[in-house]
């Protein structure tokens, strides 16, 4: 198989077989958990359960207290670095906004190359930091399974890939932008059936546990 | 490639950006040219550099003409059209520039040497032209004696 | 012309002087992005050179190839290079048709048997001999029983190389390379829609000079053109850095000359020379015109997803995938709520409540 031949083949039928698994994978376990609801709250509304709901899922963005900065500021700090890194990689840089825009008819304004590009050694370096504690810690090395590790490498390898296209690292740049959408669809694969998931339902949890108290009349 | 423009092709050009002032290859070169007068200077090894593989900006072309001068020698080879041979105000540099007979740029070259090869005479042309200088005279004392 | 001249005897005839020799050698060497230290070699190997037999076949194309390289602007040396190879068949050049024309090619295959340059464009369909005849010959056989007998093949133009246009989807004719039916010549590639004309006459004249196929890459194609990326030698890929992009082929940033990959530049998967060599004596090129590159070197350009799709868009049929995906999650989604609630339900249903009397009762029997 030459590096063309590749290409094609990534850029059309693996991509294609990718997308609809992730699509069907998505849309039955968030179908799912729509579906099985709540149960009744029967006490008395002492507040909003929706503006409880909105509250939450904004306010968890932002660090909560001092003590869990204090007691695992790497975590935090690179947990948020390859996060907010890997959000605006995916939705800022252009070929991806066309890529969206292909999917959903229009675009939005894109950032530089080189401050994706910065973004992207972040996030890189903040993701080997996460995985080096995850290996050291003692408690985390204890709670982490196979799956942890899966869910690592599927997203580790489209910044890895994607930065050595960029940068024709070792690799005609063929193979690289194949390997590149290649590893995109191994991560669109996993996706739906590992803790990943929780880039959709963080929000559906935030909103229970907001609406909860929100309907308790909890003030923050 | 680049061929020679002069006013029959002023047609109209959109006003660009021209990101191609920085394509950073002029001063490269010009640090390229550096090392070769330094290699010449020392181990007497000439260098030639074609300039079609390396692509300019036309401003970037202008600078680095600028940077090397006009120098004292200037030279037309015929033969398949016109070739101009020309040292730079940078002694030892040259420029080499091969038209074909209509006027069309086909190559241009940097030669870094005390003299460019074009501009020597072939040792076989030497031979040939005193033969033919030998012969030529023969024939005149010929005519004469008779 | 005597078959025996070589190309020197051919420049002494035209009155090419020793200097004028140097010089042809010279734009040689760059016709051939070859180190100008390579001149003397070249030099050399010129003076040995035999006029090699061309042999010149074209099968399912559109002529362009031969337009390209017939129209190549240098005309000294060029032509000089085409009086250098006895070009002994070529049926769209030559004046004799017919049975004349195949005649002239059996003879120059019987006298060169083992050593002529073959050199082919267009497609070779397979789906249907008859679909494409020369002389009632079928495409087919005429390129087998040709190879045969070649020391080296050159197959120009993307047909020949890789099936081109004539293999893109639904490819009606079977149509396929040259490299897919001959696997035991040296096969030398040099695509392009058409390939640039001093490609074209670069690969002959390394051809000429040194008697055999210049270094390969990949998709058999000589390294010296097709060694470096359009994205990476473009003069607008500073403006692909900055992220100022074309959106539009009328708009501001598309006046200004920003970088065409929204509009689908393949520059970044495309190898070829035109950054570099450019076009029509060296005026432009496609994406100094205003367009964007379509990759007219690669295998399968056609079907690439769209001239104006960018390339980090996948092939048609994604969208669709995601859709079917979506409606067949949802469904299978409320399918196993509805199971799930029903679970739910019977379990609410069969639940039986017990009192702190029942226990009681029960512990005391």
């Amino acid at each position: 198989m030459t590096s063309a031949e590749f290409l094609m083949f990534a850029r059309g039928p693996m991509i294609q077989v990718a997308g609809f698994v992730f699509a069907l994978g998505l849309l039955v376990r968030l179908v799912e958990i729509l579906m099985l609801g709540r149960s009744e709250n029967l006490a008395e509304k002492r507040g909003s359960g929706f503006q409880g709901g909105l509250r939450t899922i904004i306010s968890r963005f932002f660090p909560a207290d001092q003590n869990t900065f204090k007691r695992s500021a790497v975590t935090v700090v690179a947990g948020y670095v390859f996060h907010v890194g890997l959000f605006f990689i995916i939705f800022f840089l252009t070929p991806h906004i066309a890529l969206f825009k292909h999917l959903v008819g229009f675009s939005w304004p894109a950032l530089s190359t080189p401050i994706i590009d910065f973004l992207t050694v972040l996030a890189l370096i903040a993701m080997v930091v996460l995985l080096w504690r995850r290996l050291t810690h003692p408690l985390l090395k204890f709670l982490s399974t196979g799956e942890d590790f899966i869910a690592w490498t599927v997203t580790f390898l489209p910044l890895l890939t994607g930065y050595m296209s960029y940068h024709h690292l070792l690799l005609p740049y063929n193979w690289l932008l194949g390997f590149h959408i290649a590893s995109v669809a191994l991560f669109l694969v996993v996706f739906p059936f590992t803790k990943l998931m929780h880039t959709f339902t963080f929000f559906l949890a935030r909103w229970y546990i907001g609406s909860m108290a929100g309907e308790k009349g909890v003030r923050q | 490639m680049k061929t020679e423009c002069g006013s029959s092709c002023s047609t109209a050009r959109f006003e660009v950006d021209s990101p191609s002032t920085m394509t950073g290859n002029g001063i490269a070169l010009l640090y390229e040219i550096t090392h070769a007068l330094e290699r010449y200077a020392e181990s007497g090894e000439a260098t030639a550099i074609d300039l079609q593989r390396v692509p300019l900006s036309d401003q970037e072309s202008d600078w680095m003409a600028g940077m090397l001068g006009k120098g004292e020698i200037n030279a037309t080879l015929h033969s398949m059209g016109r070739t101009t041979i020309e040292e730079t105000g940078t002694s030892g540099v040259w420029r080499i520039a091969h038209y074909d007979e209509s006027e069309v740029l086909l190559g241009a070259f940097i030669e870094v040497t005390n003299c460019p090869e074009l501009l020597c005479t072939p040792a076989e042309d030497i031979r040939e032209g005193a033969e033919r200088l030998k012969r030529r005279l023969k024939e005149i004392s010929e005519e004469v004696k008779q | 012309m005597s078959k025996d001249d070589s190309l020197v005897d051919v420049l002494q005839r035209s009155g090419v002087s020793r200097r004028g020799f140097l010089k042809f050698c010279a734009l040689t060497a760059s016709a051939m992005a070859l180190s100008p230290a390579m001149v003397p070699r070249i030099a050399a190997a010129l003076e040995q050179a035999r006029r090699p037999s061309v042999i010149w076949m074209s099968f399912q194309e559109c002529t362009g190839c031969t337009e390209s390289l017939t129209r190549s602007h240098s005309a000294t040396i060029e032509n000089l290079i085409f009086n250098a190879i006895s070009l002994d068949y070529h049926h769209t050049l030559q004046a004799a048709s017919g049975e004349a024309a195949e005649a002239a090619r059996e003879a120059a295959m019987e006298e060169n048997w083992g050593k002529y340059l073959l050199v082919v464009d267009g497609s070779i369909p397979v789906g249907n001999p008859g679909f494409s005849t020369i002389a009632g010959i079928s495409n087919k056989d005429m390129l087998l029983e040709t190879a045969r007998g070649a020391a080296a093949i050159v197959a120009v133009g993307t047909c020949s190389a890789y099936g081109g246009l004539p293999h893109a989807a639904p490819n009606p004719t079977g149509a396929v390379s040259v490299a897919d039916l001959v696997t035991d010549k040296p096969i030398v590639n040099v695509p392009g829609c058409p390939p640039i004309p001093v490609v074209i006459s670069g690969v002959l004249t390394h051809y000429l000079t040194f008697g055999e196929i210049p270094e390969l890459d990949e998709l058999g194609r000589p390294m010296a053109f097709y060694g470096q990326n359009i994205h990476d030698r473009c003069y607008r890929r500073p403006f692909y850095e900055r992220g100022q992009f074309a959106e539009t082929f009328d708009d501001e940033g598309a006046k200004k000359g920003w970088c065409l990959f929204k509009l689908g530049c393949k520059g970044p998967v495309t190898y070829n020379a035109c950054a570099t060599v450019k076009w029509n004596q060296g005026t432009s090129f496609p994406i100094e015109s205003g367009h964007g590159c379509l990759g007219c070197s690669e295998p399968d350009f056609w079907d690439m997803g769209g001239f104006y799709e960018a390339l980090s868009t996948p092939l048609p049929g994604f969208n669709e995938a995601i859709a079917y995906g979506t409606a067949a999650g949802a469904v299978a989604g409320l399918a196993s709520g509805v199971l799930a609630s029903r679970v739910k339900k019977r379990a609410k249903d069969q639940h039986q409540t017990v009192s702190v009397d029942d226990l009681e009762k029960g512990e005391s029997s």
